[in-house]
């Protein structure tokens, strides 16, 4: 096992084009990072440069204690995990496991202990004499992983390892992974562009857009403090309602217009936002969450200054929740992801995420409650968030 | 749905009338052709229509695209990869793509070869051409991902094999590969071919003089050596500057053309140091469709410019003058080629492609000569070959991976 560390890195490709841009990141000993972000933003090129599979144009990359940046992919005591994963149908899960080994002339008292160990763990002792057909399909990926772990690598990567299997399997293969990761304690990094995976699976998420680090963070912690309006609509599902808005002072607070809408922005929210004050009687943009939005109806206590009003134009009941659909007249914001959705310039589309006893439907005018204690606030100059973090 | 088509041939099958808006897998149409593939990442099925066969495979829709892409872009460097025809997408809740290509005539999966190939040194022939696969598709940029025995197709190519690329899913196209993805790419073919022939050993299929370890690490040198053959700069004497000619003609006989050679002669002018760029290979098959017309894969072609050219040498001395070389291969394709596969009664041309035929016609001759001292002619040893051996070979025109079962 062994901490990557990554020190300034650049990749720049011979057509001039810069891949990544001064990426330093720590991953500790251990450690289950995910690295996400859009097509092109440059992660599967930061997971090859660790891999040894593209040259590291400047900085440093230390595996261990060895910089590794000039040692050959296979010198790097790393395993890309899932690149391939077809099994061999007429082989024994044990030989599907461990047959690897004999290219590295493992001595067979060391195989057969590897074997067995890698088995124990992905819990497969009973289906070791078994052949794939014989197997369900988790077990079968159990299988393909046991391929890596008997290589005892010091550290996994993981270039979208789930994204050939159907969307069933891929939720099973998740829980899976990030189980097996936490018990064989090896460094890994991973690589997706899907930011359910990455929230559901790192012990850290490191979110990257055109070649440059946004945040590094635990889930939660990128859930709630996002650092700038990228990651606020990159990282959750649905994504973050993003308005451009002005904030007038007003007395015990200040008032937040975006649209023909306003809602009353208390002063321990704006104290708790560093520099959102000196933003009075400016532009600024301004972040909901769609659980922020709740039907009113539902409330104990109502703040009509802390309602606004829409038409619902979709009602979505997914049993648990409800995600209700309705646009505001005010000016969406466009938060640089290549993967979404145009903006619209017919006012901003939103979503909000209501109780499921909520009776709103479509082509109600309703009253929604915005939970203005969990507003975002960015400046529209740097786009970074206004939060103590 | 939407049926995105690259070509629209006659001997196409008309997609539309299947029952696209099902499970590929749920499928039951007179038309399917029942082929047990093993285990597999996606459903698969053929699909058999005028003597032809085509394959499809259901798969996400980004993947479908993708391969679409790949497999044109592959087919456009003239490397050897399957025709994909078509991508059915848009088919309804639920429902992957399909994408559609067509099963490459004549090709031979690995497990066929090791039941009954009748090449003599099998594995030799397969390592060859799964190394020189992968070197063509790395001097093209194709960084593979997933070479192996299961997404290869082979062809006899005159007495060795020629490979070629079934399966592009996990494959990325650059301007260049550095030696990273090179390796990568070698670690990954090299661990497939063992996984390929131990599982082949663990049916009891694989001959027992063939070493799995032994023939997969044989793969690393073979590559190795040739990318070095076609890559290396090299330093030479300035006397000894002919040794560039006769790099060029080494170059010429693997079958690749050179692009152009870089020299550069060192200080005091004793020393030279240059660097062939080598184009797509295919050197002997497109001289020899300048000259006849005929496709042939590369060693084919190679053996039938050895017969035209020794032809050519007869008739110039039957002439008692030096002939063009186009007219020769003229006099060639007319009163020997063709007429030697015309010898082959037509129930029996399924058998083998007509430049593979031809050169086992050679074969056949070399063997009657051996026997009996003395000269055979070719159009006699068509006749015997037609009578002797071609009777007793199988059809090749359409073989899939029965022996997987």
């Amino acid at each position: 096992m062994a901490e990557v560390v990554l020190r300034g890195v650049d990749k720049v490709y011979p057509n001039g084009f810069q891949a990544v841009t001064d990426l330093s990141l720590d991953i500790e000993d251990g450690e289950f990072i995910v690295m996400v972000g859009p097509s092109g933003c440059g992660k599967s090129t930061a997971l090859r440069m660790i891999a040894g599979l593209e040259e590291i144009t400047a900085g440093e990359l230390r595996i261990g204690e060895r910089v590794v940046n000039e040692v050959e992919p296979k010198d790097r005591d790393i395993a890309m995990v899932f690149q391939n994963y077809a099994l061999y149908p007429h082989m024994t899960v044990y030989d599907n496991i461990g047959f690897a080994l004999k290219l590295a002339g493992t001595p067979k008292e060391e195989m057969d202990r590897r074997i067995r160990e890698a088995a124990r763990i992905l819990e497969l002792e009973e289906n070791l004499a078994r052949k794939p057909g014989q197997l369900s399909g988790g077990q079968r990926q159990r299988v393909a992983m046991g391929r890596a772990i008997v290589r005892q690598p010091a550290a996994f990567l993981m270039d979208e390892p789930l994204s050939n299997l159907d969307a069933k399997l891929r939720v099973q293969m998740r829980a899976e992974i990030a189980a097996l990761q936490r018990k064989l304690g090896v460094t890994t990094f991973y690589v997706t562009h899907d930011q359910v995976e990455a929230m559901t699976m790192g012990d850290r998420v490191a979110v990257i857009k055109d070649g440059i680090l946004q945040q590094v963070d635990n889930p939660q912690h990128l859930y709630d403090h996002p650092q700038n309006v990228f990651v606020a609509a990159f990282i959750g599902s649905p994504s973050m309602n993003l308005y451009s808005g002005r904030l007038e002072q007003a007395p015990g607070g200040g008032q937040l217009h975006f649209g023909s809408q306003s809602v009353f922005v208390p002063d321990h929210v704006i104290d708790s936002k560093p520099g959102l004050r000196e933003h009075f009687g400016r532009e600024i943009i301004m972040g909901i969450r769609p659980e922020d939005l709740n039907d009113p109806e539902l409330a104990q206590e109502v703040d009509p200054a802390q309602c606004i009003e829409a038409d619902i134009e979709l009602i979505e009941a997914l049993g648990s929740e409800i995600l209700v659909h309705f646009t505001l007249d005010a000016t969406a914001v466009d938060s640089g992801d290549p993967d979404a959705e145009a903006v619209s310039t017919d006012g901003a589309p939103s979503v909000g995420r209501f109780d499921p006893r909520s009776r709103v439907k479509a082509g109600d005018r309703v009253k929604i409650q915005v939970d203005v204690d969990r507003i975002h606030c960015f400046d529209p100059d740097t786009r970074l968030a206004m939060d103590a973090g | 749905m939407q049926l995105l088509l690259a070509t629209r041939e006659d001997d196409q099958p008309d997609y539309l009338d299947l029952p696209l808006d099902r499970p590929l897998e749920s499928w039951d149409d007179p038309r399917l052709v029942e082929i047990p593939i093993g285990v597999h990442r996606h459903v698969v099925r053929f699909v058999g229509h005028r003597g032809r066969l085509y394959a499809l495979k259901e798969l996400p829709a980004r993947l479908a695209g993708r391969e679409w892409r790949l497999l044109q872009a592959l087919r456009d460097e003239g490397l050897p990869v399957v025709d994909v025809l078509g991508v059915v997408s848009e088919r309804g809740e639920g429902l992957d793509d399909i994408l559609i290509t067509r099963h490459l005539e004549f090709s031979l999966p690995f497990r066929f070869l090791f039941l009954r190939s009748g090449l003599p040194r099998l594995h030799d022939s397969l390592v060859d051409a799964v190394a020189a696969l992968l070197v063509r598709l790395h001097l093209a940029g194709f960084f593979w991902g997933d070479c192996s025995l299961s997404n290869t197709l082979f062809r006899r190519d005159a007495g060795a094999l020629s490979a070629w690329v079934v399966d592009t899913e996990t494959g990325e196209l650059h301007p260049r590969l550095t030696d990273g993805q090179r390796r990568h790419d070698l670690d990954i073919a090299e661990l497939n071919l063992l996984g390929g022939l131990l599982d082949c050993q663990a049916s009891g299929r694989l001959p027992t003089d063939i070493d799995p370890v032994v023939v997969a690490t044989t793969l690393r040198q073979r590559y190795e050596q040739l990318w070095t053959e076609l890559t290396a700069e090299e330093l030479v004497d300035f006397a000894q500057r002919h040794l560039i000619d006769e790099r060029v003609k080494r170059l010429n006989r693997l079958g690749f053309d050179i692009s152009q050679i870089t020299i550069h002669q060192g200080e005091g002018g004793s020393v030279v140091r240059f660097r062939p760029e080598v184009v797509e290979a295919g050197h002997h098959q497109r001289r020899l469709k300048d000259l006849t017309g005929l496709d042939a894969l590369e060693n084919q072609a190679r053996r039938l410019l050895n017969d035209l050219r020794s032809y050519g040498a007869w008739l110039s001395a039957q002439e008692g003058r030096e002939l063009p070389e186009a007219l020769a291969a003229y006099r060639w394709l007319t009163h020997v080629f063709e007429p030697a596969l015309a010898a082959i009664p037509d129930e029996l041309r399924d058998r083998r492609e007509a430049p593979e035929l031809y050169h086992e016609i050679l074969e056949h001759r070399d063997a009657l000569v051996a026997a009996r001292h003395q000269p055979v002619r070719v159009p006699e040893a068509a006749a015997s070959y037609a009578s002797v051996a071609l009777p007793f070979a199988e059809t090749e025109r359409s073989v899939l991976d029965a022996a997987e079962d």
